[in-house]
């Protein structure tokens, strides 16, 4: 009993003294624990039957077991560390984190790899096997070790590059060795390797040129908006109105009028253009991606108070220095930022336009829910999620770099 | 310098400003000054081009304005306007540097020539160069105006109420101070207020204008004197004697201050003063000469010392500064009950005083000097 008392302490000074500081650890082991309780694979005898779950230690050998049990230990320890607070070790904690973190979630995705060679024997092809609710609770548990170590304000820069960037890489690394091939949803890839790529291409195609034509469309509408002031409230009624309507209707909303379109003119017709496919897809998600950008270049000219060209004018500037030297500076970093909105929005949107034949990610989705097969959806999903995660980080990291110093307050508000 | 021969301009039906005629001299500092909507801040556009005059000529540095290309023109003329302009996304060294960049100086001239400006309006260059705008007060932000548009050494300056957007406090120490860079470069200044205090103050002559016509030019002692008509005799209003003694400063008029210090000795000091005591209040100064407060030798006991005799009072509550104008004296004096005021230095040294009665006597000066001139103008 008296063991356990000043264990209990220790947690509760630990959690006290640093003002919190080591709740994540903590809990980033308490997820790592309890995922032990819990089925590390399931097995599944096809693609679309349901499954049996495999404990962690009827699949793992002893030593994987203490491979995954190790870095919890060590920042259990760290975390609970009497002299923890000390500022020369105060950096122990999160570096411990970061890297036990990555670690963890690489090893639960080679282990869920081996655990899919070892359950699908050559007697039962058909059987599938995919990551259980305990691998993912691991994979959760390094997620919050690392979320905490990149929270942590003693982390420099290339250790924060290093925790978000170099799991990803080195699960990159497995999965293009083939260390990952036995999970189901790779194996959905491998059966449609071919159209992944296809549609993962059409998918970015869709997108980028449906943010592209909003943004030759959604600038100067912007302009409009803020120099015309009649243009203002109805330039934004009807983007506004567009963002309102459900993305499937929208689609739907769209067939007639473009069959219409192709019907009566043979000229759309040989170009493609009806009312299903690529067409609608492209006009919808256009409309949608208006907003965000129209909304941000009518900001980013708002914000440039009137004596801002009216004494770059008196001083001697021209049309174009202006332009060039003062109001592009100030507009193009909120006006990126309403781009990034849009194209994080229409690469989600997307997925609904394979509804319509449009192609891209979605069909997976639809093909996986038509046919019950979750690891179908999954393969359109996972792409799709890492896509938008992909895009937001390089455009928010693209819009910093060109923000001018003096800006940094303003822009940073307006997402 | 600058001429308006015939000037007039149109916004649709409205004639903002309708047959100005007048002329600013080299080194001179015009203010044009008037009720919002006379066509001051419109006449003062048509000097650098930034609007065109619908008839009438404007000449600059000898020469038709419309012989000029705008931007040419625009870059010898300063330009100052109340919302400042300066450009957020440049650093305050870089915003100074913005004209002299378009006349593509070498770098080491523009650096050299941005530290020197900002010394001249008081910001240390160290700590204001990499600022930003945004970090920025606006009486700092306005003074980094006024050197950005002094960058390239303009001969001109156009001001358009450069002032108006700051607190009163700040607006009366921008003002002398740019009363004093004045007196140091010598520019032709046009600068357009609503403000007629800050119009005598500053002003070598006064250009009234009203509904786009200019009815008076001339100095501010004229035009407090003698206002051309009912119109100026308004606007200048009811108080212009009192308006006057913004045109006289302090330490045109100070006296040499009476005062002892907090440790002398209180029987000597009051010997010194004779029988008579014809002085009454004496100003107690501490070692370093700030003030510390007065004493009134007539109800003095020489029993005690000079210290426990002071009545406390500090230079905030009762003095005013050298470079202030007669007008603050005087309403120092009605706001504090007292007919001698202390005149302090920057770091509150006392460095004189000023007597209602010295105010009186520069004010029946003025006066009869008005009355010679009137006679002489009549015969």
């Amino acid at each position: 009993m008296p063991v356990e008392r000043s264990a209990l302490r220790r947690i509760a000074d630990a959690t006290q003294a640093g003002g919190g500081s080591t709740k994540g650890p903590l809990l980033g082991v308490a997820f790592g624990l309890c995922s032990f309780a819990l089925r590390f694979s399931q097995l599944r005898p096809n693609r679309i039957a349901s499954g049996t779950g495999v404990p962690a230690w009827e699949i793992l050998t002893l030593l994987e077991m203490s491979l995954l049990l190790f870095p919890l230990a060590v920042c259990l320890f760290l975390s609970l560390r009497p002299g923890g607070r000390r500022p020369s070790s105060s950096r122990a904690l999160p570096l411990a984190c970061g890297i036990s973190g990555n670690f963890l979630v690489c090893l639960v995705f080679y282990l869920s790899g081996k655990a899919a060679r070892i359950l699908v024997s050559p007697e039962t092809p058909n059987a599938r096997v995919s990551m259980g609710l305990g691998a993912w609770m691991m994979v959760l548990a390094g997620y919050v070790f690392v979320l905490f170590a990149l929270e942590d304000g003693s982390m420099k820069k290339h250790e924060k590059a290093l925790f978000s960037l170099g799991g990803a890489a080195v699960l990159l690394a497995f999965t293009a060795a083939g260390f990952l091939d036995g999970i189901s949803v790779l194996r959905e890839f491998d059966a449609r390797s071919d159209r992944f790529l296809g549609e993962l291409a059409s998918h970015l195609l869709i997108a980028g040129t449906s943010v592209g034509a909003a943004v030759i469309i959604g600038i100067p509408l912007g302009v409009v908006a803020f120099r015309k002031r009649l243009a203002e409230r109805p330039v934004f009624f009807a983007v506004n109105t567009v963002q309102t309507i459900p993305s499937l209707a929208l689609f739907g909303l769209l067939i007639a009028p473009l069959a219409y379109l192709s019907r009566t003119f043979p000229l759309l017709r040989r170009i493609g253009i009806s009312g299903v496919g690529a067409a609608p897809a492209f006009v919808a998600l256009t409309l949608y991606s208006l907003l965000p950008i129209v909304r941000n270049t009518y900001t980013s000219l708002k914000v440039i108070d009137p004596g801002i060209p009216e004494a770059g004018k008196g001083m001697g500037m021209g049309r174009v220095q202006l332009l060039l030297r003062v109001e592009v500076p100030i507009s193009l970093p909120i006006i990126l930022s309403g781009i990034r909105v849009s194209l994080v929005q229409a690469i989600g949107n997307t997925t609904v336009a394979a509804l319509i034949g449009a192609g891209g990610l979605g069909v997976f989705v639809f093909q996986g829910l038509g046919q019950a097969v979750p690891d179908l959806i999954l393969l359109g999903v996972i792409p799709v999620i890492c896509l938008a995660i992909i895009t937001d980080r390089v455009m928010q990291a693209f819009v910093r770099l060109i923000t001018p110093k003096g800006l940094s307050q303003t822009a940073g508000g307006l997402g | 310098m600058i001429e308006l021969k015939n000037v007039s301009r149109r916004y649709g039906d409205v004639e903002a400003v309708r047959g100005l005629s007048f002329s600013v001299r080299e080194g001179e500092v015009c203010v044009v000054v008037g009720p919002s909507g006379c066509g001051k801040s419109t006449a003062l556009k048509m000097m650098n081009r930034m609007l065109e005059p619908t008839s009438g000529e404007v000449r600059v540095f000898g020469k038709d304005v419309r012989e000029y290309r705008p931007e040419i023109l625009r870059r010898r003329i300063g330009y100052v306007i109340q919302s400042v302009g300066l450009f957020p996304h440049m650093s305050v060294a870089e915003n100074i540097a913005v004209v002299p960049k378009l006349l593509a100086w070498e770098k080491k001239r523009i650096d050299e020539r941005v530290e020197e400006l900002l010394h001249l309006i008081g910001l240390d260059p160290e700590v204001y160069g990499g600022k930003y705008p945004s970090q920025l007060s606006g009486g700092e932000a306005q003074r980094i105006g006024v050197a950005r548009a002094l960058a390239a050494d303009p001969p001109i300056l156009l001001m358009d109420e450069p002032f108006g957007a700051v607190d009163p406090l700040n607006r009366e120490v921008l003002q002398a101070e740019f009363a004093a860079i004045h007196r140091r470069l010598g520019k032709t200044v046009v600068f357009v207020t609503h403000d007629l205090d800050e119009a005598i103050r500053l002003a070598g002559r006064i250009a009234v204008m009203e509904k786009g016509s200019l009815v008076q030019y001339d100095t501010p002692e004229n035009v407090l004197a003698h206002p051309a008509n009912r119109f100026v005799t308004s606007f200048v209003g009811s108080d212009r004697a009192l308006k006057r003694l913004s045109r006289f400063p302090v330490s045109a008029v100070m006296r040499r201050p009476v005062a002892v210090g907090v440790s002398d000795d209180i029987a000597a000091t009051v010997g010194a003063l004779g029988k008579e005591r014809k002085i009454r209040f004496l100003w107690v100064l501490d070692e370093e000469g700030r003030l510390r407060g007065w004493i009134n030798v007539w109800r003095v006991s020489e029993r005690v010392s000079i210290e426990e005799a002071t009545t406390e009072a500090t230079a905030g509550q009762i003095a005013v500064r050298q470079d202030a104008s007669l007008k603050e004296v005087l309403s120092r004096m009605l706001a504090e009950g007292i007919k001698v005021v202390p005149v302090v230095d920057r770091d509150d040294r006392v460095v004189g005083e000023i007597s209602l009665a010295d105010i009186e006597r520069i004010t029946e000066e003025v006066d009869s000097q008005w009355q010679v001139e009137e006679r002489e103008g009549r015969s």
